[in-house]
C-alpha cells in the first residue's frame, strides 16, 4: 500500500493506533548482549559484552534492555516441557532496596510512628516504576529498577533525620526511662524487641553491643537514641530486603520477610516475627505450613491486590482520561481499578482459582453502581467472611463476556482514550499473559510510512488494520502477533462497554488468533473465545508462574530460572494448578529456599 | 548584597496568574532577589518535538524582549537527539544523558555535578516516574513535582537555618559516625558473598561518595559558592493546583524563576509531560496538527516570558544562568506537511542566557552534526569550570558543542 500524506492544515484521518505505543515493535530482535548486574549503564558506547560466566546473571540490568526477554521465556517453556532439571537447584543470593512505600510501612508498623506518605512525600526517594516501554508490568520493587545512588542515599539520610527527630520528641523519653534499670538497659531491651523487624535478622549480641556503644558515646540520652536510630536506618540491613542465604539456605528471618512481603504486602510482625525469632522457618514443611496459613489469612488480600495491580497495570485505569461525556465518577473508577484484584481474591476464597476459573467464570466483582454502569445484574451478595468489604457484589457478566480478559476495568485500562487501539491491547495482553514482547523494528521510517496510511472509514477497524499490516512485510509479521489478540477484543469498547459496532461504526469483527512462543496458533472468536484460548494455552501457565516469580523474587527471570519455574508448575499441577498452588509452590521451591554460597 | 526590588517593578516581572501573585508575596519577604551569582540551569521541555526551526524561532522572537533576544537568544539548528536511534518514543530516561544510543534509563548529565536539583512535570504521563526525564547517578528516577502546591510547600516551607562553621563541623562529624559503621557492616557482608559481592556495590559506592561529600563539607560548611547569599523564604504561599495542564506548566515556570532568583537550586527541569502523556502524544498520531502547533507554541511562548523575567530584575540573571529549551522529538512540519510519526531530525534547541560564560554565541547557530551529549558536555564543563568527574558517565571523550 502506498503511504498517503495529507496537508497538515486539513483535518486528517490516518491510522493513529499502530503508532501509539506499538509501532515501535517487531517480533524478533537482534540479540544484544545483556549487561552484567554490577556494571553501570554504558554511556556513549556500545553496551559491553556480558563478562559474567553464570547464565543466571545474564539478564537485563535496568529493564530497558530486554532483548533476552523472549529468548528467556522460550527457554523456560522448554525447561517446563523437558523435565530435565538437576536434583538440586540453588538460587543466587540477592538483595534489593526497599521501596518508598515499604520504608513507610515498616516505620509505621514496627516503630508505631504513624507516618503518612504525604509527610515524607519529598523527603524519601520516589516510588519507582518500570519504564512504560518495557514488558515487565508494574512491579515497582524489581531490583532492576531500584538501585542505590548518592541521590537516594542523601534522601534517606534526610528522611532518617526527620524521623529520628519525631521519635525523639514522641517516644525516646519513654524508651530510655523504662523500669528495667539504666538508660542503656532500657535501650538494650528496645533493641531486642525492634531491631530484628527493622533489620530482618535475628537479634544478635554483636549488633546490639555495637549500637549500645554508639548510644552511650552519643550521650546515652534522647539525642543519643535519635542518632542510634539514624544509624539503624542507614544500614543495609534496613534499606535492603535480602535473600542472601549465607549458610546455603535462607534464614528464618529471610523467609519470613519474603512471605510477609509477597503474601501480605507488609513487614514482619506479630506471630510471624515470633516464628522467625524462634528460627521456625528452616524446614520446607514448616515453610509450607506457614505459607498455607498466611494464604488463609484476610491479609492475603493485600498481597493479591499488590500483585494484580502490578501484573495487569491497574494504574492505567487510574490515569486514564475518559471523554467528557463518558467521565467516570471517582467511585466507579475505584471499582474498576480494583475489579481484577477483587475478582481473583473472590476466586481464591471460593476455591475457584484454577486456570479455568480465571478465564471461564461468567461473573465479576464490584458494587451495585458498577453493575449499573455496565448492565451487569447482581448475581449474589459476597459474604463478609470473605473479607472483600461490605458493598461488593457478585455481578453476572452479560453478552459474550467471560473471564479476566473481558472485565471492563482491565479492558478500559489497556485501551486508548477514545479508541480501542487494537495493537496496544494486543501488546498488553501478549506481555502480561503470554510473556512475549516486541522490540523496535530496524526500519522505523518505513513503518511510519505505513502507519500514516489514510484510514478507510468504510471498513471495519479490524479489517482495515489487518489489510494495512499485511501490506508491508516489515509490519505484517510482527503485527500478526499483537493484532491477532487485539482483534478478538473489538467486542468491548475503550470505556469497557460491550458493543456491536466498532470505532468506525461498522459491525464488530472479532475473529482473532493467539500465537504461542513455539508458533502454535490458537484461533478464536470474541472475548469469550480469547479467554477460552488463554485457558488452554501452556504458555499462559508458564507466564503466570513467571509473573509470580518476578513478584516474589523482585527481579526479572533469566533462562537459568527455568528449573525453579518448571518445578513449581509441576508441584502446583499436582494440586490442581491454581493461582494459590502456584504462589505456594514458588515460595517453597528449593531454588527459592536454597542459595549458593561463596565459591559455589 | 544587591538592592531589593521594589514592589512596583517586581509586579512587572510576574505573569498574571493568581499563583504567581501568591508567590510574589513570598518574594517580598525574601532578601535574595538580585543577590545571587551562582550558575543556574533551567531546562524546559515539551515532549514530542516541535514544528520546525523557523516556527520555534518565530515563537520566541515574538515574545522575547528585543534586548533579551539579541543579547541572549541562541537558536541552534540541526541538533540530534543522540539517545534515539530512529525513535525517541519511551526514551525519556535516556534523553538527558550522555548516552549515544538506546533508551535505557541512564544517569542524567547533571548527576555528575553533585548539585541540588529539582524537577517539575505538568502532566502525569502514563509512564509516571518510570518515564521521568531526570535520572540520578545510577539511572534511577528522581522526584518529580506534579502538584504546584506540594512543590511550593516543600521549597518555600523548607527551613533553612544558618549554621556557624563550628556547629556545622560537629554535624558533619556526627554524620561520619553514622556512615563509617555502615561501611564496615556492608564490607563485612560482601566478604561472605564471594562472587556475589557486587550485590551491595551501589550501596557501598554511594556511602563512600556520601563520606567524601561530608568530609568536604567540613572545609566549606555552608556548602555554597563563595559570594552567594542563601535565600530565606520566610513564609509559604498558599498555592493550589490549577487543574489545567497548561496553567500548571506556567505555574511551574513561575516557581522555577523564584527558585533561580532565590538561589535555592542549581538545576531545574520543567517538563510539560512525558512522551506517553496520552492526550498530547495523540495530537501527532491523530494528525491534529493545529492542536499540536498551538500546544507547542504556547509552551515556547511561556518559556520566552520566563526569559524576560530572568533578565528584568536589578540583577540580570541570564548572565550567570541559562534557560535551555529542548525536546526529544524532531521537526514535525516539513514541506508544508505534518509528520505524524516520530521524526528525530532537528530537535528544538533554544538557549537563552550565558550561564556564566558557558555559552558565548547568539543568533542562529548550527550544531554542526553534534548531538545532545555535546550540548550537555558544554554545560557540565561550564557549570563545573571543567572540574566535573566525567569518567563514571563515560563522557570524557565527548566534545562540547561549541555554541
Amino acid at each position: 500500500m502506498t503511504a498517503t500524506k495529507q496537508s497538515w492544515l486539513k483535518p486528517s484521518i490516518v491510522i493513529t493506533l499502530i503508532l501509539i505505543g506499538t509501532l515501535s515493535t517487531q517480533c524478533t530482535s537482534p540479540p544484544n548482549p545483556a549487561r552484567p548486574n554490577n556494571k553501570k549503564p554504558a554511556q556513549g558506547a556500545e553496551v559491553p559484552n556480558d563478562t559474567e560466566t553464570d547464565a543466571q546473571d545474564a539478564m537485563p540490568n535496568d529493564g530497558s534492555d530486554f532483548s533476552h526477554h523472549n529468548e528467556n521465556f522460550a527457554a523456560i517453556v522448554k525447561a517446563v516441557d523437558s523435565n530435565n532439571c538437576p536434583a538440586e537447584v540453588k538460587g543466587k543470593p540477592q538483595s534489593r532496596i526497599i521501596t518508598r512505600k515499604e520504608w513507610i510501612q515498616t516505620i509505621n508498623e514496627v516503630l508505631g510512628a504513624n507516618l503518612n506518605a504525604e509527610s515524607f512525600e519529598t523527603n524519601l526517594p520516589p516510588q519507582t516504576q518500570p519504564p512504560s516501554n518495557v514488558p515487565y508490568s508494574d512491579y515497582d520493587h524489581l531490583q532492576n529498577y531500584n538501585k542505590m545512588s548518592i541521590e537516594r542515599l542523601l534522601k534517606y539520610t534526610s528522611a532518617n533525620k526527620i524521623l529520628a527527630d519525631q521519635i525523639v520528641a514522641s517516644q525516646a523519653e519513654k524508651i530510655i526511662s523504662c523500669n528495667d534499670g539504666s538508660a542503656k538497659a532500657c535501650v538494650a531491651k528496645w533493641l531486642n524487641d525492634k531491631l530484628p523487624a527493622l533489620w530482618k535478622k535475628p537479634s544478635n549480641p554483636e549488633d546490639n553491643a555495637a549500637l549500645l556503644a554508639f548510644f552511650e558515646k552519643s550521650g546515652a540520652n534522647k539525642l543519643g537514641f535519635g542518632l542510634m536510630l539514624e544509624r539503624i536506618l542507614l544500614s543495609h540491613n534496613f534499606l535492603y530486603r535480602s535473600n542472601l542465604g549465607l549458610s546455603g539456605q535462607l534464614s528464618s528471618w529471610e523467609v519470613a520477610s519474603s512471605l510477609a512481603d509477597s503474601l501480605w504486602d507488609s513487614p514482619v510482625t506479630g506471630e510471624l516475627k515470633d516464628l522467625a525469632n524462634a528460627d521456625g522457618l528452616r524446614a520446607k514443611a514448616d515453610i509450607e505450613r506457614q505459607v498455607a496459613k498466611m494464604i488463609e489469612d484476610p491479609k492475603f488480600y493485600r498481597g493479591v491486590q499488590r500483585f494484580v495491580k502490578a501484573w495487569l497495570k491497574s494504574r492505567l485505569i487510574e490515569s486514564k482520561t475518559f471523554s467528557t461525556e463518558k467521565k467516570l465518577s471517582d467511585e466507579a473508577r475505584s471499582q474498576l481499578i480494583n475489579e481484577s484484584s477483587n475478582y481473583l481474591y473472590y476466586l481464591i476464597r471460593t476455591k475457584q482459582d484454577s486456570i479455568d476459573g480465571i478465564f471461564k467464570s461468567k461473573f465479576t466483582v464490584g458494587n451495585e453502581a458498577m453493575g449499573n454502569i455496565f448492565k451487569f445484574p447482581i448475581e449474589g451478595l459476597i459474604p463478609s467472611s470473605l473479607g472483600l468489604g461490605a458493598n461488593l457484589k457478585k455481578l453476572e457478566l452479560t453478552d459474550g463476556r467471560q473471564g479476566l480478559i473481558s472485565q471492563p476495568g482491565y479492558m478500559a485500562g489497556i485501551s486508548s482514550m477514545m479508541t480501542t487501539n487494537i495493537p496496544r491491547r494486543g501488546e498488553a495482553i501478549m506481555a502480561e499473559f503470554m510473556c512475549q514482547s516486541l522490540t523496535t523494528p530496524p526500519n522505523l521510517a518505513e513503518a511510519i510510512k505505513v502507519a500514516n496510511t489514510q484510514i478507510d472509514p468504510n471498513d471495519s477497524v479490524a479489517h482495515f488494520f489487518d489489510k494495512v499490516s499485511k501490506s508491508s512485510p516489515l509490519c505484517g509479521g510482527c503485527h500478526e502477533f499483537v493484532n491477532g489478540v487485539g482483534f478478538g477484543l473489538e467486542e468491548i469498547g475503550s470505556t469497557g462497554q460491550f458493543r456491536s459496532l466498532d470505532d468506525h461504526m461498522k459491525p464488530v469483527v472479532a475473529d482473532g488468533v493467539l500465537i504461542e512462543s513455539n508458533g502454535r496458533k490458537i484461533p478464536y472468536s470474541g472475548v469469550g473465545g480469547l479467554n477460552n484460548a488463554m485457558a488452554s494455552s501452556k504458555d499462559f501457565q508458564v507466564c503466570l508462574t513467571v509473573q509470580l516469580f518476578r513478584y516474589i523474587n523482585a527481579r526479572v527471570e533469566s533462562a537459568a530460572d527455568g528449573c525453579t519455574i518448571s518445578g513449581s508448575i509441576r508441584k502446583a499441577s499436582a494440586k490442581g494448578l491454581t493461582f494459590t498452588s502456584l504462589f505456594s509452590a514458588l515460595l517453597t521451591d528449593q531454588g527459592f529456599i536454597n542459595r549458593r554460597t561463596a565459591g559455589e | 548584597m544587591s538592592p531589593k526590588i521594589s514592589r512596583r517593578s517586581f509586579n512587572r516581572y510576574l505573569s498574571n496568574s493568581m499563583i504567581a501573585a501568591a508567590l510574589s508575596r513570598v518574594f517580598y519577604d525574601t532578601q535574595a532577589f538580585g543577590a545571587v551569582s551562582t550558575k543556574k540551569l533551567i531546562i524546559c521541555m515539551n515532549p514530542n518535538g516541535h514544528a520546525n526551526f523557523d516556527t520555534t524561532q518565530s515563537n520566541f522572537k515574538n515574545t522575547l524582549n528585543p534586548a533579551v533576544y539579541s543579547k541572549y537568544g541562541q537558536f541552534v539548528s540541526g541538533l540530534k537527539n543522540a539517545s534515539a536511534d530512529q525513535d525517541w518514543h519511551g526514551g525519556e530516561g535516556a534523553f538527558l544523558s550522555f548516552a549515544t544510543r538506546g533508551k535505557s534509563n541512564t544517569p542524567s548529565f547533571f548527576s555528575t555535578l553533585g548539585l541540588e536539583s529539582i524537577h517539575f512535570s505538568a502532566v502525569s504521563g502514563n509512564g509516571s516516574n518510570g518515564s521521568a526525564y531526570g535520572r540520578d547517578s545510577t539511572g534511577g528516577a528522581l522526584d518529580i513535582f506534579r502538584n504546584p502546591a506540594t512543590a511550593v510547600n516543600t521549597i518555600f516551607g523548607k527551613s533553612m537555618t544558618s549554621v556557624n562553621p563550628s556547629d556545622a563541623a560537629a554535624i558533619q562529624a556526627g554524620k561520619m559516625s553514622l556512615i563509617d559503621p555502615c561501611l564496615e557492616d556492608v564490607k563485612s557482608v560482601q566478604n561472605k558473598l564471594g562472587s556475589d559481592k557486587v550485590i551491595f556495590q551501589e550501596y557501598l559506592d554511594s556511602l563512600i561518595e556520601l563520606q567524601k561529600r561530608t568530609q568536604a563539607m567540613n572545609s566549606n560548611p555552608d556548602g555554597r559558592a563563595s559570594g552567594s547569599t542563601p535565600a530565606f523564604c520566610g513564609s509559604t504561599p498558599k498555592v493550589s493546583d490549577p487543574g489545567d495542564n497548561h496553567e500548571r506548566y506556567k505555574v511551574f515556570l513561575d516557581i522555577a524563576y523564584q527558585i533561580a532568583a532565590c538561589d535555592m537550586m542549581r538545576i531545574i527541569t520543567v517538563a510539560f509531560g512525558d512522551n506517553h502523556s496520552e492526550g498530547y502524544h495523540g495530537t501527532i498520531h491523530g494528525g491534529r496538527a493545529q492542536e499540536y502547533l498551538q500546544w507547542t507554541g504556547a509552551c515556547q511562548t511561556r518559556i520566552a516570558q520566563l526569559a524576560n523575567q530572568m533578565a528584568s530584575g536589578p540583577t540580570d540573571l541570564l548572565q550567570d544562568s541559562a534557560i535551555v529549551y529542548i525536546s526529544e522529538g524532531g521537526a514535525h512540519m516539513k514541506d508544508g506537511r505534518f509528520d505524524q510519526g516520530h521524526p528525530t531530525a532537528d530537535i528544538p534547541c533554544v538557549i537563552i542566557g550565558k550561564l556564566g560564560g558557558t555559552f558565548s554565541k547568539t543568533g542562529n547557530t548550527s550544531a554542526n552534526g553534534g548531538g545532545t551529549p555535546n550540548l550537555y558536555r558544554q554545560i557540565v564543563d561550564g557549570m563545573s569550570n571543567g572540574s566535573a568527574d566525567l569518567s563514571t558517565l563515560q563522557a570524557k571523550n565527548i566534545t562540547p558543542l561549541g555554541v
